[in-house]
């Protein structure tokens, strides 16, 4: 008896009791739909994240004031003030770390801001032109400020594209006037939208200088200088970040004289926080995808359930067949493609749905899920795997019958 | 050609021993019509399901076809009921939900035969038995005396070398479990096919050529037939019989 022919054979036993074959099947169809469901909406987070990190600059490497804690990151910036702009201006020179493209330290603090009768709450970041090609940030409208405004402290602001928004509304924002803690600062550009609902879009951003003098005022650090909160530093080329990371390090260390590995900073690199996240999200995704195997895993086992019952109700029909030829393999083998049939029409129809519910996640726009050949192939395998771990033992149970017993059976 | 030497079968029922069959010697040559008769208890069913080869027995020689079954595994036994024995039970024991041809087809699906042949012969077996307008019926579309003759077919496909009807008519009227009984003698009049009959009705073995006795396990009487079924049924049964 060949494998087409057991096929058939067992899509008759099953459409035999079609509500009951239906209702088993829906047990691996949720089970496998939320495997793929899951893992779509878990792959299109990490790839929102990896988006979003890369998005922040390019060959970027952030120095930190403070130690990081162990396992690569910590998003205490700013928790202690040990980084300067002299520091800054260190990393800077191509003599000390040659591998530094450019350098924006940054000091930042919340602020109130209004335009007219507009007022909203923003966060207002002090730093450097450099900043602008460091974060790979690009005026919609205008210009970021130059080295002229800033030497000259000139009051003069630059908008995140959804701060702009909320205070101009569409309205033109260049030229206009607007109060940061009651200074009037001049717009003079806005920038492109980062999307993802990073931080850019909604700070603003005003040179260094005329930050200290007018806003915030000068924060002396631990070691005298002006202190600032972040470094952010491009390295000439990707290749070259791990390089620039050291060279910053030991110049960091150098000027803060410290000799063994209590740093009082931390140099990251982009790469490695996203590293780190992607790990994070892997973890997550995987497990979700646990969470959903265990459904499928009940799923599985409403199979055996049902399949046991099925051979009890056929005793007779597995007796006739034995008597008139049928092998305990042919037995066996009816019963296990049975239970596989479930299974994997089950698992089709599962990811058919589970796919549905990412592409209904999708159309909501909080994320742009995404089905992988990866999560399907692994839903099927396992769905499959379900099947006949699941179908072997009703099967077993059915080929060992005895013929003169099974006959008899009423 | 069946023959049994000293077959006996014990079962044990928890500590009691239950002697079905204490030593059956029988020899069934090709083209016989036989019928083992005997009262319930009598190990008639016990030695159908020794000839049968469902079952083994405990000790003594069953050689089918000059072939030893006696140490058969159970798959070997499952060949040698799909290509040498056919069954025809009381109750039928047709495939619910299966058209007649399907359940025709059955043993030779098991034969390993394709499905274009399996088609042609199923549907000449069913109009060998008279069925040729109900092919596609399914048993609870056919009366009991049709559903006997889809058990006939069926038990015919695979050219067997012998036919194991149980209490064949068992379960039906008068008329038409002679007409069964005309089919039986016309496969072995007109094809020479081997049949035993088990059953307890004399009426039924008064029909076969040669009757068996069975009482408590030991064959006690063995007797030729003279005149197959008297007149009537030998006259229902067709013209062209018994001339």
């Amino acid at each position: 008896m060949n494998i087409l022919e057991s096929v058939r054979l067992a899509i008759r036993g099953l459409s035999a009791n079609k509500l009951r074959s239906a209702l088993t099947m829906l047990g691996i169809i949720i089970g496998v739909g939320a495997v793929v469901a899951l893992l779509s909406i878990g792959q299109g987070a990490q790839a929102a994240i990896t988006q979003q990190i890369q998005g922040i600059g390019s060959n970027l490497i952030f120095v930190f004031p403070g130690a990081l804690t162990q396992g690569g990151m910590s998003f205490g910036a700013g928790s202690s003030a040990t980084l300067t702009m002299e520091d800054a201006a260190a990393i800077a020179n191509p003599l000390n770390c040659p591998d530094v493209y450019a350098v924006a330290p940054q000091q930042q603090r919340n602020a109130q801001i209004i335009y007219r009768s507009r007022n909203t709450n923003a966060s207002v970041v002090g730093t450097v032109p450099q900043f602008s090609f460091v974060r790979t940030l690009e005026a919609a409208d205008g210009r970021f400020f130059d080295e002229q405004d800033l030497n000259s402290s000139a009051r003069v602001a630059v908008l995140g594209a959804q701060l702009a928004m909320d205070l101009f509304e569409g309205e033109d924002a260049i030229g206009q006037t607007i109060r940061i803690n009651r200074v009037p600062f001049r717009v003079i550009g806005t920038l492109v939208e980062q999307g993802g609902g990073g931080p850019t879009d909604t700070s603003l951003y005003v040179p260094m200088t005329t930050a200290k003098s007018r806003l915030f005022g000068s924060t002396v650090a631990r070691g005298g200088g002006t202190s600032v909160q972040l470094i952010s530093v491009s390295a000439i080329s990707e290749g070259r970040i791990d390089a620039a990371v050291q060279q910053i390090t030991e110049l960091l260390r150098q000027r803060h004289k410290i000799e063994y590995d209590d740093d009082d900073f931390s140099v990251t690199g982009q790469k490695d926080i996203l590293g780190v996240l992607n790990q994070v999200t892997s973890i997550l995704t995987l497990f979700l995808g646990a969470i959903a195997a265990i459904s499928l895993l009940v799923g599985g086992i409403g199979i055996m359930n049902i399949m046991l019952v099925s051979v009890t109700e056929r005793t007779r029909e597995i007796g006739i067949r034995k008597a008139v030829g049928a092998k305990r393999r042919d037995i066996m083998v009816q019963f296990l493609i049975e239970a596989m049939v479930l299974s994997i029409l089950g698992g089709v129809v599962g990811i058919a749905f589970g796919a549905g519910v990412a592409a209904l996640v999708t159309a909501t726009g909080v994320l742009n899920t995404q089905v992988s050949l990866q999560a399907v192939a692994l839903a099927v395998t396992f769905s499959m795997a379900v099947g006949l771990f699941f179908g072997i033992y009703p099967a077993t149970r059915a080929a060992s019958l005895n013929p003169i017993q099974a006959l008899r059976y009423e | 050609m069946i023959e049994l030497d000293s077959v006996t079968k014990v079962y044990s029922m928890g500590s009691v021993e239950v002697h079905a069959l204490r030593g059956i010697n029988l020899q069934i040559e090709p083209g016989e019509f036989i019928a083992i008769m005997g009262p319930s208890g009598s190990g008639k069913s016990t030695l159908m399901n020794i000839l049968g080869c469902l079952d083994q027995p405990s000790s003594g020689r069953y050689l089918l076809d000059g072939i030893s079954v006696a140490e058969m595994n159970d798959d070997d036994l499952a060949g040698v009921r799909n290509r040498k024995i056919g069954f025809v039970f009381q109750n039928y024991n047709l495939l619910a939900r299966t058209s007649a041809l399907d359940n025709v087809e059955i043993p030779m699906v098991y034969a390993g035969i394709s499905t274009s042949a399996r088609l042609s012969k199923a549907s000449n077996a069913l109009e060998s038995v008279g069925l040729a307008g109900r092919l596609h019926h399914k048993p609870n579309q056919l009366s009991g005396g049709e559903q006997q003759r889809v058990a006939i077919a069926r038990s015919l496909v695979n050219d067997p070398s012998i036919i194991l009807a149980d209490e064949p008519t068992g379960n039906l009227d008068t008329k038409t479990g002679r007409e069964i009984i005309s089919i039986f003698q016309h496969l072995n009049r007109d094809r020479g096919m081997t049949i035993v009959f088990v059953t307890h009705d004399p009426e039924v073995a008064a029909c076969t050529r040669r009757i068996v006795r069975l009482r408590d396990g030991e064959v006690v009487g063995e007797e030729r037939v003279a005149n197959p079924c008297g007149n009537d049924i030998a006259s229902s049964a067709s013209a062209e019989s018994q001339s």
